[in-house]
């Protein structure tokens, strides 16, 4: 393949976040997703046309400038939309950027083609490949994060997932297991399950088990992350003219983020779960 | 009379020794220091090298408020709050003031630790009317106050005033560039200020020592009377007599400056009253403390280790010490507050730092102070200024970064950066002016509107319109509002400058010859126009300083320089951000002028998208590079008063809305009359890329072409920062590390709040009656800012994510 030809369709840079994985992280807002999650607060990243095409050298480039704000934790993030939609410039992205020991962190729903996704996987974790064998010889100079690739992989428990369109649970499933192999096999490589605590949808004790159930099945170490729903996003469906579904729903608190989180850590701890590191809930922008 | 110490007793109630005082009665204290040749000169950075103590460990030491703080600062917020409500508490609208002109005044007499206020009664404002009385009158008479005639005839009569020395100079050309406001804001019409006496100088040496030493200078000179040197001799005179008066006023309280402090509350009491003399005597804009962190910390630390006094006690008399600070107060007239908005003095403070011997400057007095933000609540004033740099203790970065979250008070700057042109031992007048502290003064310059001298440009030295033709009709224009007036022939004036076309340099042809701006042409037009505005800028400041000195000198605050001083020429530049995008805009997308009838362009039209500046793209960010230097070499070409060294700052303290007002529409898109972003911001809402692209692009100018200083104002929203205090103060660390330590930048306000708290302060005020926000180089209560201000820094970038 001529990976010159390779462009990707960038909806807009963030520079600074200190939301979007593991410490200060500069974001590429990938154009388009395969879903249309009902609580989406990015549609018009998921709608809309690219803003800029550029070539993924190019647009490393213009994140490099910002990696001295980065420290030892930080690095760059591809969201989105979903990263996975365009598959060869987030390969290569992230082949460029692990070679040059970032961290790059990909935010992704894990839906895509299951057979694209393996090639993803070989492309990034050949053994002897770029993530073990490019930084070997540094292994013991650079922080643990550096050339890593963290993924954030959000998991919508069948309640919701059955509303969203595009959600097809097994191929959720098949993607994290060949993810988790993968994992097994590299030190470099770690994961975080991402879930939005969605009043009267996603906070309840069957919601909870449905989650568990999945954590559970995980056999690798990996974080949990707890999003709270926003209602910022209705405007941006209004203004791409579309209906929004959770109309009038307000935003999750912290108060009902820590609760549900409770929930899980109870259940986490009922059921021995100790390959869940973390439980972490997300303080959003108001 | 008295010995001092059991008069501070009387004075100061609750501050009673822990032992014995016997010991501090009398001047063998300083035995105690590690001596050196700040024994044999007067040389206070020596004194401060052999003996402070660095500190690398946290804030856990500090103590709260005591009962005696809490209860004078609810008495003081009392008044300022009456004090809001009328505009201004009171004022002695008899007594010119000076050193000695009024009374002791108190608080709260048997309840203050540190004494003196400005006038005899607390927030009660003086005249000084040396600046110039006309704009004394204005200012009492917009609070309902009257200056009496003998006084008015005083000033006109007998005495001229700085204000009219400089309009019996001024050439015709400087009138007309003022009056189009192409050069504004110039201290021409009040006191320049930003000179920063080193007032640590009275408490180590006493004014015996002090005046001893400028005898011995006189009798040592050259007795040739040159121009030069009798103006010198008159000078020194005049410290001699400054000094002599702040003995005077000192005994009025009941203490003997005449000798060095003797512990640490005297050392305390007497940098307050050398700086209480400098504010009795002048009201410049911008009356600086300078750096007595590591200075006091020698002392408070002695004391503490002979058990004088403990830590509350030091905290309580830092607290008392800010009190008095946050009152210093001077009469200003109500356009004064377009270009200062919120009544700020600039009681600007320098904190930490490392020194040039590699060690690091932080002491826990840094920490008290800055911990009065807790103590007390925020206020705008002192003016806090941490100087960051790389080695700087982590415990330390991390405490400054909690206290901007939680407060917006604090402003940072480079110290790694400085250090090079200032050493270890400068202070920071107004926002963002460095200067070797009793070593160096500058001459403060306001300065040029950038954005109309590219507009000059385009236009062929004529005026841009301020309204477009169709809009002109029957429109009565009030854009002007510097020179505030509005007189009967006004506004046949106002509307001829509102569509444009007066000439101001002779000779040019407006860039009309193509449908399209060519960079090129512009570019070079830009030069000349440039060079054109810095002649007569330097002729306009060497006027006004001429005249500062001859009729308006700071013989106080100079009496605590070396007699040999360096001068800097401080000019500065408002609209960076404009002028670097109008130009990006012509360069790389499609700019088409409106002419109207007038032959000047009162729009322009873009095609196509181009690089703006704040997202860290160097097509752009080098245009505004190349600028600075531009001005600045502009500027040089043309010879300082009083061997003065030209400088520049990139800083617009409020102005950049009035400036903006009195600017028609430019070639970036801003339309007619809008606000520039203050200081080296990026304008509003076009730094897309967020907080570190913006940060980066400002981190660009260098330094060495903006000595006097390159503002950035940044506001966060809390949470964008991180979840809780300890990842956010974290993260903010990691911020400014980037942006200073690898990036170079010069300065940085820090602002954590949201867009909501704003608008919700400015619906309800009372419910906010302590909000202080930092705005360019500077911090005021949101309160006192008006409307159009309050609008502008809500319009402002909030780096925020959805």
């Amino acid at each position: 393949m001529d990976n010159k030809s390779i462009k990707g369709k960038i909806h807009s840079i963030e520079s600074f976040s200190t939301i979007d994985g593991p410490g200060i992280r500069s974001v590429l807002f990938m154009s388009g997703c395969f879903l249309k999650c009902p609580f989406c607060h990015n549609i018009d990243v998921v709608l809309n046309p690219a803003n800029q095409v550029s070539e993924p050298a190019e647009i490393l480039q213009y994140l490099k400038k910002f990696s001295d704000y980065w420290g030892d934790d930080g690095g760059i993030t591809l969201s989105g939309g979903d990263p996975l939609v365009q598959i060869e410039f987030t390969q290569e992205i992230t082949k460029l950027a692990i070679g040059e020991g970032i961290n790059v962190t990909i935010d992704t729903a894990l839906i895509s083609d299951e057979s694209s996704f393996r090639y993803l996987m070989d492309a990034l974790y050949t053994p002897g490949g770029i993530s073990d064998s490019t930084l070997r010889g540094l292994e013991s100079d650079i922080p643990a994060n550096r050339g890593k690739i963290f993924w954030m992989s959000s998991f919508k428990p069948h309640i919701f997932a059955k509303d969203t369109p595009g959600y097809n649970l097994d191929n959720f499933l098949a993607n994290l297991r060949a993810l988790i192999d993968r994992i097994r096999l590299s030190e470099r490589v770690s994961l975080r399950i991402r879930y939005v605590v969605i009043k009267g949808f996603t906070d309840n004790l069957e919601a909870c088990n449905e989650l568990v159930e999945l954590l559970s099945q995980i056999d690798v170490p990996f974080e949990l992350e707890l999003l709270p729903y926003v209602s910022w996003g209705e405007k941006k469906w209004a203004d791409q003219g579309l209906e929004y579904l959770l109309k009038g729903l307000s935003s999750t608190n912290h108060e009902e983020l820590m609760q549900f989180r409770n929930m899980v850590e109870q259940q986490v701890k009922d059921r021995n779960l100790s390959n869940v590191t973390k439980i972490m809930p997300l303080i959003q922008n108001k | 009379m008295q010995n001092s110490y059991s008069n501070n007793q009387m004075v100061g109630g609750s501050i009673a020794p822990t032992t014995n005082g016997n010991s501090f009665d009398g001047h063998d204290n300083t035995q105690k220091f590690k001596t050196g040749l700040w024994q044999e000169d007067i040389d206070v950075r020596d004194f401060i090298q052999k003996n402070y103590t660095p500190y690398e460990g946290d804030e856990t030491f500090l103590a709260p408020a005591t009962d005696r703080t809490k209860k004078l600062w609810e008495k003081v917020s009392g008044l300022i709050k009456e004090e809001l409500e009328k505009g201004i508490l009171d004022l002695d609208v008899n007594t010119p003031s000076s050193i000695t002109s009024h009374a002791p005044g108190y608080i709260d007499r048997e309840n203050e630790i540190i004494v003196g206020l400005q006038t005899d009664a607390p927030l009660k404002r003086s005249i000084k009317p040396n600046g110039g009385i006309r704009l004394v009158e204005k200012a009492a008479e917009s609070y309902g106050y009257t200056i009496p005639q003998e006084v008015i005839d005083i000033f006109t009569k007998h005495r001229k005033t700085h204000n009219d020395g400089v309009f019996s100079a001024y050439t015709d050309e400087i009138k007309l560039l003022r009056s189009h406001h192409v050069i504004t804001g110039l201290p021409d019409n009040y006191g320049r200020g930003r000179i920063i006496g080193d007032y640590r100088r009275l408490a180590l040496y006493g004014t015996s020592r002090l005046i001893e030493q400028r005898k011995n200078y006189l009798s040592q000179m050259s007795n040739t009377q040159s121009e030069e040197n009798i103006r010198a001799r008159e000078e020194i005179f005049e410290q001699i007599e400054a000094l002599q008066d702040i003995e005077k006023m000192a005994k009025e309280y009941g203490y003997d400056v005449s000798r060095p402090a003797t512990n640490s509350k005297e050392a305390l009491q007497w940098i307050y009253f050398a700086y209480l003399s400098a504010n009795k005597q002048q009201d410049g804009a911008a009356m600086s403390l300078g750096r007595i962190d590591a200075f006091l910390d020698i002392y408070f630390n002695q004391d503490l280790e002979n058990g004088l006094f403990d830590e509350a006690q030091i905290q309580e008399m830092i607290d008392d010490f800010v009190i008095k600070l946050r009152i210093i107060r001077h009469l200003r007239p109500p356009e004064y507050n377009e270009l200062f908005a919120g009544d700020p003095i600039w009681v600007t403070m320098v904190f930490g730092g490392i020194g040039i011997d590699g060690r690091n400057m932080v002491t826990k007095t840094a920490y008290r102070f800055l911990h009065t933000l807790s103590n007390l609540g925020p206020a705008p004033e002192p003016n806090l200024t941490v100087l960051w740099a790389d080695l700087l203790p982590a415990n330390w970065k991390k405490y400054c970064a909690k206290q901007s979250i939680r407060f917006s008070s604090i402003q940072y700057e480079n110290d790694d950066i400085m250090k090079e042109y200032y050493g270890d031992d400068y202070g920071i007048a107004c926002c963002v002016s460095g200067m070797k502290l009793g070593k160096e003064m500058q001459f403060f310059g306001a300065r040029a509107n950038l954005a109309k001298t590219l507009l000059l440009a385009i236009n062929g030295g004529k005026t841009e319109p301020m309204l477009k033709s169709n809009a002109l009709s029957g429109v009565s224009y009030s854009g002007s509002i510097i020179n505030g007036q509005q007189g009967d022939n006004k506004a046949s004036e106002e509307e001829e400058k509102a569509r444009g076309g007066i000439t101001i340099f002779e000779g040019l042809k407006p860039l009309n010859q193509s449908e399209y701006l060519q960079y090129d042409q512009v570019w070079d037009q830009f030069l000349l126009v440039l060079d054109k505005v810095a002649k007569v800028y330097v002729d306009a400041l060497n006027t006004i300083h001429y005249m500062h000195d001859k009729y308006h000198y700071e013989s106080a605050e100079m009496a605590f320089h070396d007699v040999d001083v360096k001068r800097w020429l401080a000019c500065g530049i408002a609209g960076l951000s404009i002028v670097a995008d109008s130009l990006s805009a012509i360069k790389y997308a499609k700019v088409k002028p409106v002419w109207n009838e007038f032959g000047v362009a009162e729009d322009y039209i873009i095609e196509g998208d181009y690089p703006k500046y704040g997202n860290d793209d160097d097509r752009v960010d080098e245009i505004a590079v190349e600028i600075c230097k531009e001005v600045i070499t502009a500027l040089r070409r043309y010879e300082a008063y009083r061997d003065s060294i030209h400088t520049l700052s990139v800083l617009t303290i409020t102005s950049n809305v009035v400036y903006g007002k009195a600017t028609g529409a430019t070639p970036d898109g801003r339309d007619a009359g809008v606000p520039f972003a203050p200081g080296a911001n990026p304008m509003h809402g076009r730094d897309a890329n967020g907080a570190v692209a913006s940060l980066n692009s400002v981190a660009k100018i260098p330094y060495k072409y903006c000595q006097d200083g390159i503002s950035n104002t940044f506001s966060v929203v809390p949470t964008t920062l991180g979840a809780d205090i300890e990842t956010q103060s974290q993260n903010l660390v990691a911020l400014m590390d980037g942006y200073f330590v690898a990036h170079g930048a010069h300065h940085l306000n820090v602002n954590v709040l949201t867009r909501e708290l704003l608008l919700d302060a400015q619906q309800s005020p009372e419910k906010y009656p302590q909000l202080t926000i930092r705005v360019s180089g500077y911090a005021v209560l949101f309160n006192r800012l008006s409307k159009i201000q309050q609008d502008e820094v809500i319009a402002r970038t909030f780096h925020t994510r959805l």
